[in-house]
């Protein structure tokens, strides 16, 4: 099942949630959609489940038109499963009844046995059996979500859309619920829709990102591309941590302004050409014996490396360092491309 | 206000109420217990082999379950739609609904009796179709009226109940594949079920407690229900006449308990939830056709259910003679003239007028006092009994709370047969909800505003007249207008307790009824209507303008 979406806007009042989104979605894709708060994300979530209309533009099951502007109702369809950001359980059912109502819808034609082994079976896979009783008020935030993941499963549904259906976890279990996840995404090969906006959840677990700023898409490629190649620099600094230096592209590099030093590297594309920005990752700078003057501010042990900002006349820049080769807060360095690029 | 540290002064609260709120009741109970024997249980045993007695229990439970389950049912169907769909006129359809907030139930009673009038229209069309004519001094009648009084009751809790169902829950249900309507049951109702039962419970109560409308209708066709048996049994003659209404009474307010403990019990099972706010956003579109077809059904139902009967008893109300008006011959002044001069009504309005004023004045001053203590000094656990035996009077029915009044108050010389025990009936029963109010607006009031009035060396009344009352009028003005309304237009106690120159509205408009003059309590009643609308906007403006004095103060630096 193909998912297409074409010129998708969505206005409310004067404000423009979504501007003109395209795109286009393959049948069991894991796609996530990055950005900060307040860039559309849910919005667009939720006109592709068919709960809001967009002010302008179509979308396309297939070929088949199922939400546009003029749609009153968007075709409500049967096999998707939803995760909220704020879970919507219901308060009044336990965790099996959960499960047991979304087997119960009629297009699925479960006898009652089926709907038990089934429910069992999700119960097991999402680490909920023990909990099988219990309302959601009895439930740590942990346990409430995964009852709202095994709920969005459990009807093995074509389609997952997952509103950043993690952000409420800690450390540990967020990585654990990651895993759980991508093996669902492998098991059921479903399309999988997830919003987050943290990057490195989006660059684990995707195959293609849809990165997204104040309604706009960005680029939608697949991880590699959107981390090595960013197209623009808000996709530079959001996704890649980039530094951005300001100056002139000429033939040969980058000159950087402020300084007499140039960094030997090709322009990405006419963006950063016209808008004189040269994008380069931490990991990509070096300390060396020459390069754009600046004095280290802040040292962070990373563990497999030292992140250092440094103070420069254009603004501070951030550099990975190995761990073997200490530099201390005050020493003045100069910021070159690592060598072995 | 008070200096608090005195355990003394605490102690003499608790006699004070113990005294006023709890006391007349437990006369009451014992009471029910004597005869010339002495301590018995003759009266009850007595009541309980008359079968008349049974008739009134079985029908005061009868009545009560039924009027409760329509009203329930109607309710939140009703809040439903407002909540969820996009009719258009919700504004109306509240209105209507909300109507009998305004409209007392003895009103809507006559009102109902003038349209299913014997040489009523409706009832002249059916015998000329040859079909029965509709009686409205029946059982059933008692049971719909009382209904249709109790629907706000329901509306009124389930719609904010409603409007907090978290859309996304409903959204996880469609998603699942599962259509609107299911949604709609197994999600949002099932999920509001508790406040259901509640509003259930508590219209279950406010169905035993309602004593105007069986004495309009059930009375003169010989309908015994508890409240208006009680009301016979005190007015009768007999030996052990007024022993046994006290009788009576404990049996009514024994079932009272049982709801009440169902109430408590159904209060605990509170699902949680986040703190959620109420969204006021359309969860189910009707089409354009659908919209219109609900319209043509809705638009008769809330006309004749809600307007026709009022419209009926004041086009009745302008009639020289007795029925509707049938030509512009017919059509009179004279009944608003006669109500207008008439020393009895006149006397009945003012008097009535003075009740509500003073019950709202003391209510005010002494629930205040209460509130603020209770609020600032939660260590004295003791106010919690305290309040909660304030609210007893108001939790039993009026016509128990009356009796309960004579037995008591009559060992104070001039208290009883004076306008006195009438007023002491009205405080007693109101001062709860006064205290409710007031304790919900100090909570939210911040113990910092009141310590910077203090900081800034002002003295304490100033600092009431300054801070604390501005920003607490609103909701404190809230119950006050309640207490105003329901003291203006209450019936059941003065039933009792009037006396011959404490005539109230209520009793007024019931005599006039009784003795035959019906055009003439219909413009009564029409009058009195016109005054309590008069009266809710009066308290709008109140509102409006302390609203837009706090907000003119904002914009200022």
């Amino acid at each position: 099942m193909t998912l297409i979406l074409k010129d998708i806007s969505k206005r409310y009042g004067l404000t423009e949630a979504l501007t003109k989104v395209n795109a286009t979605i393959e049948d069991g894709e894991f796609i996530s959609i990055l950005g900060p708060s307040g860039c559309g994300k849910t919005t667009l979530l939720r006109i592709m489940a068919g709960f809001l209309n967009p002010s302008e533009g179509e979308l396309y099951e297939n070929d088949r038109l199922i939400s546009s502007a003029s749609i009153q109702k968007p075709v409500m369809r049967k096999n998707f499963g939803m995760v909220f950001q704020s879970l919507a359980l219901w308060p009044h059912m336990s965790v099996t009844q959960h499960l047991d109502y979304v087997l119960k819808a009629k297009h699925l034609h479960l006898t009652s046995a089926q709907r038990q082994f089934r429910i069992e079976e999700t119960l097991e896979k999402c680490d909920l059996l023990s909990l099988k009783n219990r309302l959601p008020g009895e439930l740590s935030g942990g346990q409430q979500q995964r009852v709202a993941l095994a709920r969005a499963m459990v009807g093995n549904p074509g389609i997952l859309l997952m509103d950043e259906p993690l952000s409420a976890l800690d450390a540990h279990l967020r990585i654990s619920m990651r895993k759980e996840i991508m093996r669902i995404h492998q098991l059921t090969e479903a399309t999988i829709i997830y919003i987050t906006h943290d990057q490195q959840e989006a660059l684990a677990m995707s195959n293609r990102i849809m990165v997204m700023n104040q309604g706009k898409v960005q680029q939608f490629a697949s991880a590699e591309a959107v981390y090595t190649q960013p197209l623009n620099p808000f996709v530079a600094a959001f996704v890649g941590k980039y530094n951005l230096f300001s100056g002139q592209w000429h033939g040969d590099g980058f000159q950087v302004a402020q300084s007499d030093f140039c960094f030997q590297v090709s322009c990405p594309n006419d963006v950063f050409r016209t808008l004189g920005l040269c994008p380069l990752r931490p990991d990509q700078l070096d300390f060396g014996s020459q390069g754009v003057a600046g004095e280290i501010v802040f040292r962070e042990f990373m563990g497999q490396y030292q992140l250092y900002e440094v103070k420069c006349d254009q603004g501070n820049f951030r550099v990975e360092i190995e761990i073997t080769r200490v530099f201390l807060a005050g020493e003045k360095v100069f910021l070159s491309l690592r060598s072995n690029l | 206000m008070i200096h608090l540290k005195s355990g003394s002064r605490r102690v003499l609260v608790v006699l004070v109420v113990c005294i006023v709120f709890i006391l007349p009741l437990m006369t009451l109970a014992i009471r029910s217990f004597q005869s010339n024997a002495g301590f018995s249980y003759e009266n009850y045993a007595l009541l309980l082999s008359q079968s008349r007695t049974h008739q009134a229990i079985v029908n005061t439970l009868l009545v009560a379950l039924i009027s409760s389950l329509i009203a329930t049912a109607g309710g939140v169907l009703v809040a439903v739609l407002v909540a969820y769909t996009n009719i258009p006129g919700k504004r109306w359809i509240e209105l209507c609904v909300l109507s009998p907030m305004v409209v007392p139930s003895y009103v809507i009673a006559l009102a109902y009796t003038t349209l299913f009038a014997n040489r009523g229209l409706i009832n002249q069309a059916l015998v000329h179709w040859g079909l029965q004519r509709i009686n409205v001094y029946s059982f059933q009648s008692i049971i719909l009226v009382i209904a249709l009084c109790n629907i706000p009751i329901v509306y009124m809790q389930c719609i904010d109940a409603l409007r907090k169902v978290p859309l996304e829950a409903e959204w996880a249900s469609l998603s699942s594949g599962h259509g609107r309507l299911k949604t709609l049951v197994s999600i949002n109702l099932a999920q509001i079920w508790p406040t259901i039962q509640g509003a259930l419970l508590l219209s279950f109560l406010a169905a035993l407690d309602n004593f105007s409308v069986p004495a309009l209708l059930g009375i003169t066709s010989n309908i015994p229900m508890l409240s208006t048996y009680i009301y016979e049994k005190a007015i009768g003659f007999g030996p052990s006449a007024f022993q046994q209404a006290a009788a009576l009474a404990m049996i009514l307010s024994s079932l009272v308990m049982v709801v009440l403990f169902l109430q408590f019990l159904v209060s605990r099972k509170k699902f949680y939830t986040k703190s959620v706010l109420a969204v006021s956003e359309v969860r189910m579109k009707f089409s354009k056709r659908g919209k219109w077809m609900m319209l043509f059904v809705l638009v008769p139902v809330f006309f004749g259910i809600y307007l026709l009967p009022i419209l009926t008893m004041v086009m009745a109300s302008f009639s020289r003679t007795f029925g509707m008006v049938a030509s512009l011959s017919e059509f009179s002044l004279k009944n608003y003239e006669f109500v207008l001069t008439s020393i009895t009504t006149r006397s009945a309005f003012f008097n009535s007028l003075w009740f509500a004023l003073i019950s709202v004045a003391v209510c005010l001053v002494f629930a205040s006092m209460f509130a603020y203590w209770r609020v600032r000094r939660p260590q004295d656990k003791e106010l919690g009994v305290v309040e909660k035996f304030i609210a007893v009077p108001y939790a039993l029915p009026g016509i128990v709370l009356a009796l309960a009044m004579i037995f008591f108050w009559s060992i104070v010389p001039g208290v009883y047969g004076s306008t006195l025990i009438l007023l002491i009936a009205y405080v007693t029963r109101y001062m709860i909800l006064q205290i409710k109010g007031s304790t919900s607006a100090f909570r939210g009031l911040h113990p910092e505003l009141e310590e910077a009035g203090i900081s800034a060396g002002r003295n304490r009344f100033s600092q009431w007249i300054r801070i604390i009352i501005p920003l607490t009028l609103k909701p404190i003005m809230a119950s006050s207008a309640i207490i105003f309304i329901s003291v203006f237009t209450e019936v059941t106690l003065s039933s009792l307790l009037a006396a011959a120159n404490s005539k109230t509205v209520g009793l007024s408009i019931f005599s006039l009824q009784q003795a035959g003059n019906y055009n003439q309590s219909y413009a009564f009643s029409a009058l009195i209507i016109l005054f309590i609308l008069f009266i809710y906007s009066v308290f709008l403006i109140i509102r409006k303008i302390s609203v837009h004095r706090r907000k003119q103060h904002d914009i200022n630096p």
